[in-house]
């Protein structure tokens, strides 16, 4: 058995935190969890530590990506073979795991993001609880990841991913930051990894703010556009040198 | 350019590179991002002691006049600056973050100590309590 561990990031989700651990307890028993307090200025730190919780504790705000990379790290550490990333706000659901880290544990892929909007499923089609602003975004992503790798990812932001030993081992190491959730898909891409989308059920958010509001902000669009336009030249250049 | 403008800024760049030095000393300033500033004062210099060669590098470049050239050259040498800043700025974040990073797992390291000692001292006290009552 894959011993495998749940990063779940957590910034100000002292409404939303209690629930998840539990669904995680009662619906995916077999999986180890920490839950990565980003310097939550709610009471997040002292509901983990009265209620005994697996939890790591940043001393500094670090966002998302410095956060969920503490996970990769801690991972790392204590050799987990499977992580996937959860978000603390209880969007995500634990009986969905599973269906999430099958490709990786069939070794047909060595990451797995969970889809909103794969064709077919009920949520493309009524199409998920977001704004005109935030579907352009992700489909200008989208297509800009199909550009320049040539495959297609389509819930580009999803925070819901499985990653393989191997990926977690780059990403402890080398993690995108600020607004990581697409570049981390294109990086692992030009890491040689196959990446693949899994369709998955979600929950509307229980509480906190979402760490990607900002999609569809002039600021999000030109920062991830830039970072997967660099991605590719960026490892170009490690591999090169790799060969010399 | 006149002497008495020469003998001003002869003065200035002096003062300022006997600052530098003193800072250096105080590791108030490192050497390593001052190098810069010190280079910018040694140009400075040869121009006040060499005003000619000012007025031959601004034909050089053609330039119409030497004090667009020593402006030009100026906010030129702002830019770097500030790239350079950017670049240390940048270098130290990454820096933090791993420092953080580790940190936390640290603190968590840590913390499982703590607990499991406080767990051991607490049966401790339970079987000596246990042990004094039975010899009683």
């Amino acid at each position: 058995m894959a011993k495998l561990l749940v990063i779940i990031p957590a910034y100000n989700e002292e409404a939303a935190i209690l629930g998840t651990l539990a669904d995680l307890r009662k619906n995916c028993p077999e999986a180890d969890w920490v839950v990565i307090n980003d310097c939550s200025r709610d009471g997040t730190r002292a509901l983990l530590r009265e209620h005994h919780a697996s939890y790591l504790d940043l001393p500094v705000n670090l966002g998302i990506g410095g956060g969920v990379q503490t996970g990769y790290k801690y991972a790392v550490e204590h050799g987990y073979d499977l992580t996937v990333q959860f978000d603390g706000d209880g969007q995500h659901r634990a009986d969905c795991i599973h269906d999430l880290i099958a490709p990786i544990v069939r070794g047909e892929a060595d990451m797995t993001v969970g889809s909103r909007f794969l064709p077919g499923t009920e949520e493309a089609e009524k199409g998920f609880q977001s704004s005109a602003a935030r579907r352009i975004g992700i489909r200008w992503i989208s297509a800009l990841i199909r550009l320049t790798t040539g495959r297609t990812i389509h819930d580009v932001t999803s925070g819901f991913r499985a990653c393989g030993k191997e990926l977690t081992a780059y990403f402890a190491q080398n993690y995108a930051q600020d607004y990581p959730e697409p570049e981390a898909i294109v990086s692992a891409m030009y890491q040689g990894m196959r990446v693949r989308e899994v369709p998955v059920r979600m929950n509307e958010r229980q509480g906190g703010v979402s760490s990607i509001r900002a999609l569809g902000s002039l600021h999000y669009m030109l920062k991830v556009s830039l970072a997967i336009l660099l991605a590719g030249l960026r490892l170009t250049g490690r591999r090169k040198e790799r060969k010399a | 350019m006149s002497e008495r403008f020469r003998l001003l800024l002869l003065v200035v760049v002096l003062v300022y590179v006997f600052v530098a030095i003193k800072l250096i000393h105080r590791k108030r300033l490192s050497l390593n991002y001052s190098l810069l500033w010190l280079a910018m004062a040694a140009g400075m210099l040869v121009m006040v002691m060499f005003p000619g060669l000012v007025y031959d590098l601004t034909r050089l470049l053609g330039i119409d006049l030497p004090i667009h050239m020593i402006f030009t050259g100026f906010a030129f040498f702002a830019l770097v600056m500030l790239f350079y800043l950017t670049c240390i700025v940048s270098r130290d974040n990454e820096k933090n973050r791993a420092m953080i990073q580790q940190m936390a797992l640290l603190e968590r390291r840590v913390r499982e100590l703590e607990d499991r000692l406080a767990a051991q001292e607490s049966t401790a006290e339970q079987t000596a309590a246990v042990t004094e009552k039975e010899s009683a």
